[in-house]
C-alpha cells in the first residue's frame, strides 16, 4: 500500500510536468518507464503510470489557455480559453475545466459497476460500423454551417486538414507529428490570428466566478455523453470527443464557459473509460491503457479497483495543486503586452517543434498554421481541422 | 459552485480514492494467496491464480518458457512465461529443480484438451 502511494504521488508529479511543459506528451513518459519495469515492478510502475496519465487531464489547461499551445485532446480549448484570457478571465477557464473533470470523476466512479456491464454490450453493437460513425461526425460537423460558401470553405478545411494528416501520421520524416500539426491547426493559427489584437493582457481575475448550477450539469453530462461514447469505440478519443461536445454545445463567447467544463470533463473521462476498456473487453483505448496493459496482461478487478482508486486521488489532489499553481501562472501574465507575448510564445513553439522534431516538422508546422487560419478567416467552425484524424481514421477502417 | 466547495470535493475524492486503494490492496493480497494445485480445474479457466512450487520440465522455445511447477511429486501444471512478458521480468531463477511461485491467469490449452495451464505474469522467487 506504501508503495503504491509512492509511486501514485511520483506519477502525479510527473503528470504535472507532462501538463505543465507543452510538447511533453504523457505517452512519451509513460512508454519510457516501460522500460523501468523489471526493477521498479510491473503494479506500482501502472499505478504510476494511470495517476500521471490523470494529474496531465487537468495541467493541460495551463499552456492551452495562457500558452494556446495545444495536445490533440485539448486543441480546442484554444480558443475559448484564450477568449476568456483575454476579458481578464484565464483562471476561469481553467477553473471550468478543472470543474468538469472533477465532477465527470465523481460521477463514473459511482457508474463503475454499471461501465463493465454496458462497455462491452455498447462495443458488440457498434464495431463493425466505426467508419460509418466517423463519416456522419465529419459531416455533420460540415453540414451545420450556415450557408452554402461556408460549408464549401468547411468541406475545404476538413480535405485539407485530412490530407495533411494523412501524409504526416503516414510518413517516415516525422517521430511525432501529432505535435506540430496540432501546434500549428489550434496553436500558432490562433496566436497569429490574434495578433490584430493590441493591447495588454488585461488585469486578471483571480477569484473565479463559480459556474451555475445548471451550467455544470448540462456542460458535465454532454462530456459524459461524448466521452463515454468516444473512450469505447475504437480509434477514437478525447479529440473526437471534444469536436462531438462542440456540435452539441454550439460555439461563440456564450458557450464558452460550458464547452470548458465539458472539455475537462471527456478528458478524464476518457483517461478511465479507456482503462474500463482493457478490463472487459481487453481493447486499450490510449496511450497510458497500452502500457497499463504491456505491464498487466492478465489485469483482473483487483488491479482495475486499485486504478480506480488511483485515479480518484490523482484526480483530488491535481485538483487541490491546480488552482494554486495556475494562479500564480496567470498573475504572472496581466498586464504584459499581448503583441509580445503572442510573438515570443510563436518563437517558443517555432524553437519547441524544430527541437522536437527538426525540419520536417518545422514543415509540417508552416503547412498545417495556413490551414489552421482558414477556418477564422472564411468564419467557418475550428473544430473541422480535427479532419487531420478523422480523415486517416475513415481510410483506415474502409481499408482503402 | 464555490471554490471552498470545490476544494471540499476534491478532498472527498482523494480519501475514496485512498479507502479504495486500501482495500483493493488487501484484496488483491488475499487473491495472491498460493493455490492448491490440484484443486485448480477446468472450473478455474479465466481466472487469476497463484501457483508456488519446483520447476520441471523447462523448454525455451523461441523465448517462450515451457515448464511445469510441482507442489509434490504428484500434483503439477503446466506453466508458460510468453516471451513478451519474459522481457520484462527477471526470468533467470526459471531452472530446473528452483523453487518459484508465479502469478498468472489459467488457461485451457490446447482448446479443449481440459488440460489446464498458468500463463504467467510475474514470476517471485
Amino acid at each position: 500500500m506504501i508503495e503504491l502511494l509512492l509511486f501514485a504521488a511520483a506519477g502525479i508529479i510527473l503528470g504535472i510536468i507532462a501538463g505543465i511543459v507543452p510538447g511533453l506528451h504523457v505517452n512519451t513518459i509513460a512508454l519510457m518507464m516501460l522500460g523501468l519495469a523489471p526493477a521498479l515492478g510491473l503494479l506500482p510502475l501502472a499505478v504510476a503510470v494511470i495517476a500521471m496519465a490523470i494529474s496531465t487531464t487537468f495541467f493541460d489547461f495551463i499552456p492551452s489557455t495562457l500558452l494556446a499551445a495545444p495536445d490533440p485532446a485539448t486543441a480546442l480549448s484554444v480558443l475559448p480559453g484564450h477568449r476568456m484570457l483575454m476579458e481578464g478571465c484565464g483562471l476561469e477557464a481553467i477553473y471550468l475545466a478543472m470543474l468538469g473533470g472533477l465532477c465527470a470523476m465523481v460521477f463514473v466512479a459511482l457508474l463503475f459497476p454499471l461501465m463493465l456491464i454496458l462497455i462491452p454490450a455498447f462495443y458488440s453493437l457498434v464495431q463493425g460500423y466505426i467508419a460509418w460513425l466517423l463519416i456522419a461526425m465529419s459531416a455533420f460537423c460540415v453540414l451545420t454551417e450556415h450557408g452554402t460558401k461556408a460549408k464549401l470553405w468547411s468541406c475545404a478545411v476538413l480535405f485539407l486538414s485530412g490530407g495533411l494528416g494523412f501524409l504526416a501520421l503516414n510518413s517516415y520524416s516525422f517521430n511525432d507529428a501529432l505535435f506540430p500539426m496540432f501546434t500549428g491547426l489550434f496553436g500558432t493559427s490562433s496566436l497569429l490570428f490574434s495578433l490584430k489584437q493590441s493591447g495588454k493582457i488585461p488585469a486578471q481575475n483571480l477569484k473565479p466566478n463559480p459556474p451555475h448550477k445548471k451550467l455544470l450539469l448540462s456542460g458535465v453530462f454532454k462530456g459524459l455523453f461524448s466521452g463515454a461514447l468516444v473512450g469505447t469505440l475504437p480509434a477514437m478519443g478525447a479529440a473526437q470527443a471534444t469536436m462531438l461536445t462542440q456540435q452539441m454545445t454550439g460555439s461563440g463567447a456564450g458557450k464558452d464557459k460550458e464547452y470548458l467544463i465539458s472539455i475537462g470533463a471527456i478528458n478524464t473521462i476518457v483517461a478511465l473509460f479507456s482503462l474500463v476498456s482493457l478490463y472487459t473487453i481487453a481493447k486499450a483505448r490510449s496511450g497510458a491503457a497500452v502500457v497499463v496493459g504491456a505491464l498487466l496482461p492478465g489485469l483482473g478487478l483487483p488491479e482495475l479497483l486499485i486504478m480506480l482508486g488511483v485515479a480518484l486521488l490523482a484526480t483530488g489532489i491535481s485538483c487541490l495543486l491546480l488552482m494554486r499553481t495556475a494562479r500564480w501562472f496567470v498573475r504572472s501574465m496581466s498586464g504584459i503586452s499581448y503583441t509580445a507575448v503572442s510573438k515570443s510564445i510563436i518563437a517558443f513553439l517555432v524553437v519547441l517543434v524544430f527541437l522536437l522534431t527538426g525540419l520536417p516538422g518545422l514543415l509540417l508546422l508552416g503547412v498545417s498554421t495556413a490551414i489552421g487560419l482558414l477556418a477564422p478567416l472564411s468564419g467557418t467552425k475550428r473544430s473541422t481541422a480535427m479532419g487531420c484524424l478523422m480523415i486517416p481514421l475513415i481510410v483506415f477502417y474502409i481499408g482503402l | 459552485m464555490e471554490e471552498r466547495s470545490v476544494k471540499m470535493l476534491a478532498l472527498a475524492c482523494s480519501v475514496a480514492g485512498l479507502a479504495i486503494l486500501y482495500f483493493s490492496s488487501a484484496l488483491m493480497e488475499q487473491a495472491s494467496l498460493p493455490a492448491d494445485i490440484k484443486t485448480l480445474s477446468l472450473d478455474d479457466v479465466g481466472s487469476s491464480a497463484k501457483v508456488c512450487g519446483s520447476v520441471t520440465g523447462l523448454k525455451n522455445s523461441k523465448g517462450n518458457l515451457l515448464f511445469s511447477i510441482s507442489d509434490n511429486r504428484t500434483d503439477s501444471i503446466h506453466a508458460v512465461v510468453f516471451n513478451s512478458t519474459a522481457s520484462r521480468l527477471n526470468v533467470s531463477g526459471i531452472l530446473n529443480g528452483n523453487d518459484v511461485c508465479l502469478l498468472g491467469q489459467i488457461q485451457e490449452y490446447p482448446p479443449g484438451s481440459g488440460v489446464i495451464e498458468i500463463v504467467a505474469s510475474k514470476v517471485v522467487y
